[in-house]
C-alpha cells in the first residue's frame, strides 16, 4: 500500500469528529474515547487496502471502531463490573470535559442503557445512519437493530424520568448516578 | 461516493433527521441546543401526543448531544498521528 489518495485522506480526516463522538457515547469516557478513535485510524490505516472504494468510508471506520470497542470489553469483562461504576462516578465529576452540561448529562444516561441498544441508538439516531446500515456496521439483522433502538428509547425515556414528572434536570441526572437514592435528600 | 444515509422510510421512524434542524423549521429552535425542562408543556398534552413528545425530546437531546462533541476541537494528537503514519508509510 503506497499513500493514501487525497480524497481518501481527506475523508479520513473529516470523520474524526464523528469517531471522536461515537467512541465517547460508547464508553463514557473522554480519555478512553480518544484512545479508541486514535486506534481506529491506525488499524484504517493498515488496512486501507481492503477498503472498496466508493462505499462508505464513515460506515466502514464505524465498523472498525465498534469491533475494536467490543474485542476490549469481551477481554476486560472480568474488570467490567467494577470499571463502570467508576467510569460513571468519574464521568460525574468530571463534566467540564465535555463542555456543556447539557451533553454530559446526557452521555451519562447513555452508559446506563444496554451496550448493544446504545449503539444502535447512537448510529440511527444520532450519526442518522439507516437502520440497513447499522445492522451491517454491527453485523446482525435489521430487526434486530429495530428492536434494539426501540427498547433503547424506552429505557432512556425511563432514565430520565420522561415519562412522568416534567422534572428533568442536570442536577437531578448527576445526583442520580453518583449517589443512587441520595437524589431526594432536601437537606 | 458516500453513500447516503438519510433516515429509512417506514413507520419505524428514527430519532431524529439527519441533516438541517428539523427543530428550528418549527420554530422551537430553543429546544435544540438548550436545556428546555419545564417549558415544552409536555405533561399538558393528552397521552398519545406525549409519546410523539417524549420521542422527539429524546431525539433532539440526543443529537444535540452527539453534535456538542463532534463540533469540539480535535486534540492535537491526531494531527501528530496522522503525520506520523504518513511519514512511516515514506520510509517503506
Amino acid at each position: 500500500m503506497t499513500g493514501l489518495s487525497p480524497t481518501l485522506r481527506k475523508e479520513l480526516l473529516t470523520a474524526i469528529p464523528n469517531l471522536r463522538a461515537f467512541a465517547m457515547s460508547l464508553c463514557g469516557n473522554p480519555t478512553r474515547a480518544d484512545d479508541l478513535a486514535q486506534e481506529t485510524l491506525m488499524k484504517a490505516w493498515d488496512k486501507i487496502g481492503s477498503f472498496e472504494p466508493g462505499t462508505n468510508l464513515k460506515a466502514w471506520l464505524f465498523t472498525i471502531l465498534r469491533n475494536v470497542y467490543f474485542s476490549e470489553l469481551r477481554k476486560r469483562k472480568r474488570e467490567v463490573e467494577d470499571a463502570d461504576g467508576h467510569l460513571l462516578a468519574g464521568l460525574a465529576v468530571h463534566p467540564a470535559q465535555l463542555g456543556h452540561m447539557d451533553a454530559s448529562d446526557f452521555i451519562i444516561a447513555l452508559q446506563q442503557i444496554p451496550i448493544d441498544q446504545r449503539e444502535a441508538l447512537i448510529l440511527v439516531g444520532a450519526e442518522g445512519f439507516s437502520y440497513e446500515e447499522v445492522a451491517a456496521i454491527s453485523g446482525v439483522a435489521v430487526g434486530t437493530i429495530k428492536s434494539r433502538v426501540n427498547r433503547a428509547r424506552g429505557r432512556l425515556t425511563e432514565i430520565l424520568g420522561l415519562d412522568g414528572v416534567a422534572d428533568f434536570g442536570p442536577d437531578r441526572m448527576s445526583q442520580a448516578s453518583i449517589a443512587p437514592g441520595a437524589a431526594g435528600r432536601s437537606e | 461516493m458516500t453513500t447516503k444515509s438519510g433516515p429509512p422510510k417506514g413507520t419505524d421512524q428514527p430519532l431524529v433527521a439527519d441533516a438541517g434542524n428539523p427543530a428550528l423549521e418549527n420554530g422551537d429552535s430553543k429546544a435544540v441546543m438548550q436545556t428546555d425542562n419545564n417549558s415544552d408543556g409536555a405533561n399538558q398534552t393528552s397521552n398519545a401526543e406525549l409519546g410523539t413528545d417524549i420521542q422527539g425530546h429524546l431525539g433532539r437531546k440526543l443529537k444535540a448531544s452527539y453534535d456538542e462533541i463532534i463540533r469540539q476541537p480535535v486534540p492535537d494528537r491526531f494531527r501528530q498521528l496522522l503525520e506520523e503514519l504518513e511519514r512511516r508509510e515514506k520510509k517503506e
